[in-house]
């Protein structure tokens, strides 16, 4: 009895901290159907045109899936005719596929709106089953299903733009910065677009600036784990880094609070994080989610959105930005690079940088 | 890095000595993770709302005890199957966490403290270093200790000496309560805040480490450091060495592994001697 449970104990041990999240999401018997799914099976009869946000992971403390919602809303609310649902699949990556079948089952949502990189897969295998059911996928990229639009964020811009940043940075006299020209990144996991798109990115921009700078690559593991993030990041500004671009959700907490400790930089993607910290974070490349959210939802109310197609959008068109007008921003980084980062922007968007998105 | 290590073992160090009371008893008390998760969101929350770093840690070990005691209460009064009633109060941890991130905080998530907590880590990391004495000398050598130790091996003899081992049960999951609230907030104290889900199984590792050290508190201590080393370890070598990261990141868990498989053998045969 003991034995046996010494094993589960090892076991539990190993499930739970080492090889978390990167759950495939095909194969795992459903216990639960989406629960508010179909709650409201009565309203479709009415005419309105309803319209499920199909949230992968939980809306709260994720600023992408704020923006998402709010994006939806405001648009629904400009339309009497539409009522929105929003449903949270948690963060079992196993059961969204479980979930989104069962919501695309409810036959009550002319569209679903979702967002993530791993969506558009698990749409398109629900697609297979519920053939009539549209999906919109922010944040993801898939061509030629009919069922099925997505609209991708330019990553590789954003990303370059951030590395200029930190060029920037690592090169400049500001307080927290010293002379190795190191710069660091720290991720949650590894996944295509990180690997093939988002650390390139960085590093053509970090070289943009000066090709000495070297580009220190790490991951946590997992996107929560923000005991973890703190010592990857503390070590990483022990070795002469002074500036981490954190990529890693919860964890990016961590990367935080390492940097108020030894007085270093972080560099913030996706939102602004500006008022996450007390002056280290000095800089945030970030998209317009709401602003994509919100004109897709109108589009598609209108019966104008190009189903089958697949949109990529960067800093031309309108969609990433560089957050530069955040006073936290204006006070600690002095306004030669604050110049020069708003110059590389309008570079990029005039196209006089190119910068073909990679295969991912 | 000495320094490093040491605050990345205070969690796992005060979790596994709480663990390893309620082990010796004979009631080992799965509930770690989940204790140390609720007493981490305590921890942030009541120090933020009265602004001070005291109450917090006292609300979190509070907190912890208060779950420590639901299992207690299930496993010795109803006489549930205390790995049960452990795996529920896990699950329970991180259901009460929810509901209250929701209505206590707006938008719940990760929540910034606003206290100076962070700066109070190295209370933490002390007052772990001085647990090793501490639970080292109250084992051994004190009545409460051994009457601890015989209720795991044998109860009869408690009973026949008129002594309850359920006093014991209950105080040694208690100290497990209190333990594991004390290590939530070191964790939360560490980064300034709370993360869902920021016990990331340590409550696991800590269980590890009470088996790798043999149920004895200087072996058990051992056994965090070793952990916590490794982990820096790894962290460190992923700057510099061409391995794929995924597979630095196992290392921990490979090095405890095969440590545990390595004594256990060398222990085996010193034992057929």
């Amino acid at each position: 009895m003991k034995k046996y449970f010494f094993y589960l104990i090892i076991f539990a041990a190993v499930y739970f901290t080492g090889c978390s999240a990167k759950t495939d999401s095909s194969g795992q018997a459903g216990e639960e159907p989406a629960g508010k799914g179909s709650a409201s099976s009565s309203e479709a009869v009415s005419g309105k045109i309803n319209i499920a946000v199909f949230i992968p992971g939980v809306t709260a403390g994720s600023p992408t899936y704020e923006m998402l919602v709010s994006g939806v809303q405001q648009a629904a609310d400009e339309n009497r005719e539409t009522e929105v649902l929003v449903i949270e699949a948690g963060f079992n990556q196993g059961e969204w596929e479980n979930k989104l079948t069962a919501l695309a089952g409810t036959k009550n949502y002319k569209y679903i709106i979702t967002s993530n990189p791993a969506m558009p897969e698990i749409c398109s295998r629900v697609s297979k089953i519920y053939p009539e059911q549209k999906f919109i996928v922010l944040d993801g990229y898939l061509k030629g299903n009919n069922n099925i639009y997505t609209f991708l964020y330019n990553s590789y811009e954003q990303a370059y733009l951030i590395g200029v940043m930190g060029a920037l940075v690592t090169g400049s006299d500001m307080k927290g910065a010293d002379r190795n020209l190191k710069v660091g990144l720290i991720a949650g996991q590894e996944y295509p677009m990180m690997n093939n798109v988002i650390k390139p990115g960085f590093e053509k921009g970090l070289k943009s600036v000066n090709s000495a700078i070297e580009m220190d690559f790490r991951i946590v593991g997992n996107w929560y784990d923000a005991s973890k993030g703190a010592e990857l990041a503390g070590q990483m500004y022990n070795s002469g880094i002074d500036v981490i671009l954190a990529i890693a959700g919860g964890a990016g907490q961590g990367v935080l609070s390492a940097a108020k400790d030894k007085g270093k930089y972080v560099l913030w993607f996706d939102n602004n994080g500006y008022s996450l910290s007390d002056g280290q974070v000095a800089g945030c490349s970030a998209i317009r989610q709401d602003k994509a959210a919100y004109e897709i939802t109108k589009k598609a109310v209108s019966g104008t959105l190009p189903f089958g197609s697949a949109d990529i959008a960067g800093v031309k068109e309108g969609y990433v930005y560089f957050v530069d007008d955040d006073p936290a921003f204006i006070k600690i980084v002095p306004e030669e690079l604050r110049a020069k980062i708003k110059e590389t922007e309008e570079m990029i968007s005039k196209g006089a940088v190119k910068l073909e998105m990679p295969h991912f | 890095m000495i320094e490093d290590i040491f605050k990345t073992a205070t969690p796992y160090i005060l979790a596994s000595i709480g663990g390893l009371f309620t082990e010796l008893c004979g009631s080992l008390n799965i509930a770690l993770e989940g204790q140390i998760l609720i007493g981490a969101f305590w921890a942030i929350v009541v120090s933020n709302m009265t602004g001070s770093i005291v109450l917090g840690l006292l609300a979190a070990v509070a907190a912890s005890s208060l779950l420590a005691l639901i299992t207690a209460l299930f496993s010795f009064r109803f006489r549930a199957n205390i790995f049960i009633s452990g795996l529920a109060a896990n699950l329970l941890a991180y259901g009460l966490v929810t509901v209250f991130s929701t209505i206590l905080v707006k938008g719940g998530g990760v929540i910034r403290a606003e206290t100076a907590i962070q700066g109070s880590s190295y209370f933490f990391t002390v007052f772990a270093l001085l647990l090793l004495p501490l639970s080292w000398y109250v084992i051994n050598y004190t009545p409460y200790g051994m009457r601890c130790r015989v209720a795991g091996l044998s109860e009869a003899v408690l009973y026949y000496r008129g002594i309850s081992p359920d006093f014991y049960r209950y105080t040694a999951l208690l100290i497990s309560g209190v333990l594991c609230g004390i290590a939530g907030a070191s964790l939360a104290a560490r980064i300034g805040a709370f993360v869902p889900n920021i016990s990331s199984g340590r409550g696991w590792i800590a269980l590890v480490a009470i088996y790798l050290g043999y149920r004895k508190p200087q072996w058990v201590f051992l056994s965090c450091i070793l952990f916590a080393s490794a982990e820096s370890l790894a962290n460190w070598t992923q700057g510099f060495i061409g391995m794929p990261a995924t597979v630095i990141l196992a290392l921990p868990y490979l090095i405890t592994l095969s440590v545990l498989t390595i004594v256990s053998a060398v222990r085996k045969k010193t034992e057929q001697r």
